[in-house]
């Protein structure tokens, strides 16, 4: 595995090889293992915070830098990435977030990781060097580059440098789970919840029947907004303490929740994909989540057979899914293509193909 | 003015254009043409040879597969309330104007998504999202004329953006033409995406990628209560390091603005405000959320503002007021503009650390050159408004407030920020942008843009540096901006 010491180390990199394909701490195996003939470019020395005054409310970063790190350098400091990147614990970087796509449980407050993403460093595919962005809160100048970069599973360019916003943390959270009777009752309280002007900075669907909400801010105000919620929905509510919170946030972030020896996939969906979706995950035998108020579907498929039976259910429904955990030929599941604007794209980023394929 | 029909659209290939049109929706003689010249940069007038005012996605689809056959520029225009120059038409070229397809197709209040035509107006969105407690958050100080599509491609802000982020942080999916005529959808109906984020990167284009047909947007459940505060100082130093220490303080205020003695002066007079008028500087921070959760917050900021100095604070008593204390803001420039014959507004970002050293060179410029210059910004996200006066009628005065204006954007690229937060870079801030990227960042841009239109034709010109520019001359305050309807900001 090559692994540059600096952005040009990595820039004469991309000059002479091809199929090349960046991984960071290696946390979403799908994404970084790559094919035969796939050349990695470990870029884990890339790593380190660069600037960051609390009071601007950004951070800037070497892309190999990993989330965790981030977090506590945060923390420190009373603030947090309000996405909620996961699989830190599994040693996730900024960049392998950013190209893999990812939000977790918080997206559910103030949006994913496109919403916190400011500036980008990138190596084409020319070998140049690309600034794309900036290091302030609100710009407009040039082409949003460094929202490309989402999802991109570079193939578009080597992230080395990155820029988010963030936002104070709030002082406390809290969360509880709704009891709901089967099913259906909690898909329509997920979809009441996210039309209501409560502050959450969590709502996810357990299956069967479970609702989980997490709220954060001023402790004092918890008992009366948490009463005020279960009084709209006449759901018993169940109040968590906080070592069970941490257990399934960690759970959450994690995937914990995955059996042994099982793939794992995200769907980008909505929330009236739920019921639909939730048939065919159960009909194939798959293990699953729905976070971000039912925005994402992350699905634990058992074998080969189950993957495939997948991919054939999302392009039906002209889904479109992620592999993070399992092998297929691409990580690109269901019904995604690279059309013809991101192909016109790519011949602008990567003319010679250094990159791997999709 | 004359009814000549200009020379460009007598050439025969317009014609096959003439015809997809019905007359009264092809817009020729110069008469027709002249609305069309400018549009919120009121320094720049452009002729088109030729306006068409299609009715539905395919008369769009149309003349865009038009103009890649015969390489004739086109510009896409909403209300033409860009301040960058954004919708200026490009000499021999063609304006599609999309203010007919101006319907919100589908609000699902379950899915917290409106599906809308380019050219539906920005606060409409909100008022057919309304009767389901939802709203769209960016909002630009003009979103009672702008329209969606517009939004789109410049990346509009507004007050809110450090908290709810900028238009393209609310674009979901968009149906796109791409300069050849070709169709595309990028992004889907979900908040979430699987591949490269398209729908965010076609965000902010300028233009330059095609036309948004159709777009799908992410609406918010609209906050349950709102709580503002204003305080005065003595000087606009103290009002900056109030803003800091509200943002030290661990509160996400959804607002935070701040006006100058000039822009409370002028807003006083246009509106009634109720602005103290002996303040040298004001800001205003608004928080909003639930009712527990604001009232525990505001107790919070109250005692935050009490140690900064402030000359005298004032916490709007009801609705009513609130929204007055908002009005006299949302019209300071337009205000301002009334105390001058001509104005240019930029709206360049500092790093907020560096606000206080920003305003400081800003006043020192204005002097340096003798030109008023008053300020009305969004202190939260460090966007700078200076509105910089001058009188067009006299000699050098443009110059002069050019130079100013350029050497305030300049300032903002040395303090680590960059030349637009909100209005883009349009024909306006072009030479200013190889000041902000390496050549090399503004030739990676400039490889993209033509691997997505090879000849150019999608608004021509602007955003990145050609070299060429029409000449500045002065025209007075847009029309709806001296009506009052929008305004600079």
């Amino acid at each position: 595995m090559l692994q540059p010491r600096s952005p040009d180390e990595l820039c004469a990199l991309v000059e002479e090889e091809r199929s090349l394909l960046p991984v960071g701490g290696g946390s979403k195996p799908a994404l970084s293992s790559g094919k035969a003939d796939s050349i990695l470019i470990d870029v884990s020395q890339l790593t380190g915070v660069l600037e960051y005054t609390p009071e601007e409310y950004t951070i800037t970063a070497q892309a190999g830098t990993p989330v965790k790190e981030v977090i506590e350098v945060l923390h420190e400091h009373g603030q947090y990435l309000p996405f909620d990147p996961p699989f830190a614990e599994a040693g996730a970087t900024l960049g392998g977030t950013i190209a893999a796509g990812l939000s977790g449980v918080g997206r559910q407050r103030f949006g994913g990781v496109r919403d916190f993403i400011l500036g980008v460093r990138l190596v084409s595919g020319m070998g140049e060097i690309i600034t794309g962005g900036g290091k302030v809160v609100k710009n407009a100048a040039g082409f949003d580059i460094p929202k490309l970069m989402v999802g991109s599973l570079g193939r578009l360019g080597v992230l080395t440098e990155v820029t988010f916003k963030v936002f104070p943390r709030p002082q406390a959270f809290a969360m509880v789970r709704l009891q709901c009777r089967d099913f259906e009752e909690a898909v329509r309280t997920l979809v009441e919840l996210n039309s209501r002007p409560f502050d959450l900075e969590g709502l996810e669907l357990v299956p069967p029947d479970s609702v989980l909400l997490r709220i954060g801010g001023i402790r004092e105000a918890f008992d009366v907004r948490l009463r005020n919620i279960e009084e709209t929905l006449s759901i018993p509510m169940v109040r968590l303490s906080e070592s069970e919170e941490t257990d399934i946030l960690r759970d959450l972030r994690n995937f914990s929740w995955r059996p042994a020896h099982h793939g794992l996939a995200k769907v980008a969906i909505s929330p009236g994909r739920i019921d639909d979706l939730y048939e065919l995950f159960q009909s194939i035998n798959c293990h699953c989540r729905f976070g971000g108020g039912g925005c994402v579907a992350w699905v634990a498929y058992p074998h080969v057979e189950a993957r495939d039976r997948l991919c054939d259910g999302l392009r039906i429904r002209n889904l479109a899914g992620l592999l993070l955990i399992g092998e297929n030929d691409s990580p690109l599941l269901g019904n995604w293509e690279e059309n013809t604007f991101l192909k016109r794209i790519r011949a602008a980023l990567d003319p010679e193909d250094r990159f791997a394929a999709w | 003015m004359s009814n000549e029909v200009r020379y460009f659209a007598l050439m025969p290939a317009f014609d096959d254009l003439r015809a997809l049109f019905p007359p009264g929706r092809f817009l020729e003689s110069a008469a027709q043409l002249a609305p069309y010249e400018s549009d919120g940069l009121t320094v720049f007038r452009v002729h088109p040879s030729a306006v068409v005012i299609p009715e539905n996605q395919d008369e769009i689809i149309a003349a865009v597969k038009w103009c890649h056959r015969e390489k004739v520029p086109f510009v896409a225009r909403g209300s033409g309330t860009s301040l960058s120059g954004g919708s200026l038409p490009v000499e021999e070229g063609i304006v599609i104007a999309l203010n007919r397809l101006n319907r919100v197709l589908r609000v699902d209040a379950a899915e917290r998504i409106a599906i809308v035509e380019p050219g539906v107006i920005n606060l409409k969105v909100s008022e057919a999202a309304a009767p389901h407690g939802l709203y769209f958050s960016p909002d630009p100080s003009s979103q009672s004329v702008c329209t969606i599509g517009g939004n789109l491609a410049f990346n509009s802000g507004g007050a809110h953006c450090l908290k709810y982020g900028m238009t393209s942080n609310h674009v979901l999916g968009i149906k796109v033409v791409l300069p050849d005529g070709e169709l595309v959808n990028l992004g889907s109906s979900s908040l979430e995406t699987v591949g490269p984020d398209l729908a965010g990167f076609f965000c902010g284009n300028e233009g330059l990628f095609g036309i948004a047909l159709e777009i799908t947007l992410r609406l918010l459940p609209k906050p349950a209560c709102y709580r503002t505060v204003l305080a005065s100082y003595d000087s606009l130093e103290k009002a900056g390091d109030a803003v800091s220490k509200v943002v030290s303080s661990g509160l996400l205020p959804g607002a935070m603005e701040i006006m100058d003695a000039l822009a409370i002066e002028a807003a006083e007079k246009a509106v009634n405000a109720g602005y103290p008028m002996n303040a040298v500087a004001i800001i205003i921070v608004e928080l909003d959320g639930e009712v527990p959760a604001v009232d525990a917050e505001f107790e919070r900021l109250e005692a935050v503002i009490a140690e900064t100095g402030a000359t005298e604070v004032r916490v709007p008593q009801s609705e009513a007021e609130r929204l007055t204390i908002w009005k006299g803001r949302k019209s300071a420039f337009s205000a301002v503009g009334r105390l001058s014959p001509d104005f240019l507004v930029q709206d360049g970002v500092v790093p907020r650390t560096r606000l206080g050293e920003a305003l400081a060179t800003i006043e020192q410029l204005g002097r340096e050159h003798d030109i008023r210059v008053a300020n009305v910004f969004h202190a939260g996200d460090g966007n700078l408004h200076p509105l910089i006066l001058f009188d067009g009628s006299e000699e050098g005065a443009l110059e002069r407030a050019e130079t100013v204006a350029g050497e305030i954007l300049r300032l903002c690229i040395r303090l680590g920020g960059s030349i637009t937060g909100e209005h883009g870079v349009g024909i306006e801030k072009k030479q200013y942008f190889s000041e902000m990227f390496s050549p090399t960042d503004v030739e990676f841009m400039r490889r993209i843009r033509d691997s997505i239109d090879p000849f150019q034709i999608a608004n021509r010109g602007k955003m990145i540096p050609d070299g060429s520019a029409p000449a500045l001359t002065a025209h007075g305050a847009h029309p709806l901006e001296k009506a009052g309807v929008i305004s600079r900001e």
